[in-house]
């Protein structure tokens, strides 16, 4: 299936979670988020924990976190 | 231009709008509190916490509850991998006396003889609209709840989140005999709830994506208390009037809503979310009982017999993989070295605790559509990963054939009746979900998710056969070409 971060298109197989699709996307950005320097967000502004689940189509963003 | 700035600009405030003091209430309002967390997923560390708070605002507060919007279980060995899979959770959920759960689709990873049984055992009742289970050995699953405070009666509607397939995130064979009917369409039918009492409140599990075409098309609901994305909402959502929460997963954190009620009708309300962290108190009877779940002696239960040793990754990385196949029912499978986590495992029994060592990721098993060529692919972009060998496989033997700098250039992979794979031909592959996403390989099916760890896949392997002896198994091999 296919999500959204940042608007960039990440193919993932169905059923991922969150934690699949950054792995696929950049195992570095996975470590940030696991680290708590940045979080993901979903497209009403909420934070998604890394064990979620995803939807086809689902769009997210990227947020640094702030110091 | 500039009306249609603050248009957004208004909108955009609109859309977070803190969830406070919409309307006065009176003295003669009734206050109720609901506590709310969804996802815990057999996390049971805070339910000391948890039970500090709750008995604290029990002491008071007249009209106190508590709810779970769903998936429970699945998450933590302690209470997944028990004999009595799921006690622990129920048990520590009747203690800190919650009020009612959704049902989430995770709660059917427990099997449905297991998930009849927590049913039971639970002080409270597991809801939802949308499941129709009469023709199976479940408990009967009612669609709401009434609370009442006093006079006042408040419903809980609670429905469950259904994939492309119309059924729950779960492996259909768990689902076998139950029926599953679109949520957002069966909701519309206890619009009457709202007409008879006044207040509607649902207990969701659909995720935020799905809770808010449901605000969308049901604005009857004062509340939606939601589950299933894992998100955590720091201040509530506001979509056609209808107020959404959500804590996150893990029970990391609780909600609280504090409402006001004259006359059936919600007439205030407040939110706060509560990070248990913050929580320095514990129930100490509750946190005995933590203790001793954690303590479990059931982790240091034999599931299986190693009749040998087992002195290499590559052995027990043919063990694991070996478990897949089995379990899953699939052609081949692969498991990436560096997932196994133990080099070696001494003779003799081999505890439960032993494969949360050997594959603690909590990986899932995902499984592929592939031909020979794919599956060829997938192997030589593994090896040259880093110039070596780095998947361990079952349902077929491989040789990767290299040049005089160490990249894989061909691969001769052989069945397990000795035969080479088919060109066209189609086989089913596992592979764990670390592979799934950072793998680079040839692949048209993007994989599906069997909702079964890599590690349950072997647990319930080695109880199935038993005893297990990978003395001399080799199934890789490396030859530089010609």
């Amino acid at each position: 299936m296919l999500v959204y971060l940042d608007q960039k298109e990440i193919q993932v197989f169905r059923g991922a979670r969150l934690m699949d699709a950054l792995l696929a996307f950049s195992p570095k950005l996975f470590d940030k988020v696991v680290n708590g320097d940045c979080l993901i967000l979903d497209r009403f502004g909420n934070i998604t924990e890394l064990d979620g689940p995803l939807r086809e189509g689902q769009k997210l963003f990227t947020q640094k976190t702030e110091l | 231009m500039k009306t249609r700035i603050l248009l957004l600009i208004f909108l955009g405030y609109s859309f977070f709008l803190p969830f406070q003091n919409y309307a006065q209430h009176s003295s003669k309002a009734t206050e109720i509190i609901i506590l709310h967390t969804n996802d815990m997923h057999a996390k049971i560390d805070n339910f000391g916490k948890l039970a500090y708070l709750s008995d604290s605002l029990r002491k008071t507060h007249k009209y106190v509850y508590l709810f779970a919007a769903g998936d429970n279980f699945t998450g933590n060995p302690v209470v997944d991998m028990v004999e009595d899979k799921g006690f622990p959770m129920i048990d520590l959920m009747n203690r800190c006396g919650f009020t009612v759960t959704a049902i989430g689709n995770h709660e059917f990873d427990l099997g449905q003889e297991k998930l009849a049984a927590r049913m039971k055992q639970a002080s409270f009742p597991f809801i939802s609209c949308n499941i129709d289970a009469s023709a199976t050995k479940l408990p009967e699953i009612k669609p709401y709840i009434i609370l009442k405070a006093g006079k006042i009666k408040l419903p809980v509607l609670a429905i469950i989140q259904l994939g492309d397939n119309g059924l729950p995130d779960s492996h259909p064979s768990r689902l076998e005999g139950i029926k599953f009917t679109n949520g957002l369409e069966k909701a519309q039918e206890f619009k009457w709830l709202k007409s008879k009492y006044g207040s509607l409140i649902g207990l969701t599990h659909l995720g935020v994506e799905m809770d808010e075409p449901l605000a969308n098309a049901m604005p009857e609901f004062d509340l939606i208390v939601g589950g299933h994305s894992h998100t955590t909402m720091t201040k509530p959502m506001l979509i056609n009037g209808v107020t959404i929460v959500q804590t996150g997963s893990g029970l990391k954190n609780v909600g609280k809503i504090t409402l006001w009620v004259e006359k059936g009708k919600i007439v205030d309300k407040s939110y706060e979310l509560i990070a248990l962290s913050e929580i320095t108190s514990v129930d100490a009877e509750v946190q005995k009982l933590i203790d001793h779940y954690n303590a479990n002696e059931e982790l240091n239960k034999p599931v299986g017999i190693a009749e040998a040793a087992f002195t290499s990754p590559s052995q027990l990385g043919s063990l694991m993989t070996d478990a897949v196949t089995s379990r899953l029912k699939v052609d081949f499978a692969f498991q990436n070295v560096g997932g196994i986590r133990i080099s070696s495992l001494p003779e003799g029994e081999i505890k439960l605790k032993d494969v949360y060592k050997l594959d603690p990721f909590g990986n899932l098993v995902v499984i592929y559509k592939m031909n020979s060529e794919e599956i060829k692919s997938l192997i030589m972009n593994a090896y040259n990963r880093g110039k070596e060998i780095d998947l361990e496989v079952s349902g077929m033997k491989y040789t990767v054939i290299i040049d005089e700098q160490g990249i894989c250039t061909e691969v001769v992979m052989i069945d397990n009746s000795g035969q080479a794979l088919l060109d066209g031909k189609e086989y089913t592959v596992g592979v764990n979900s670390y592979i799934s996403a950072t793998y680079k390989f040839n692949h048209r099916d993007s994989g599906t998710t069997s909702y079964s760890t890599t590690a349950q896949a072997l647990i319930e392997y080695l109880g199935e056969v038993k005893k297990v002896n990978y003395t001399d198994v080799v199934r890789t091999a490396t030859q530089m070409g010609k």
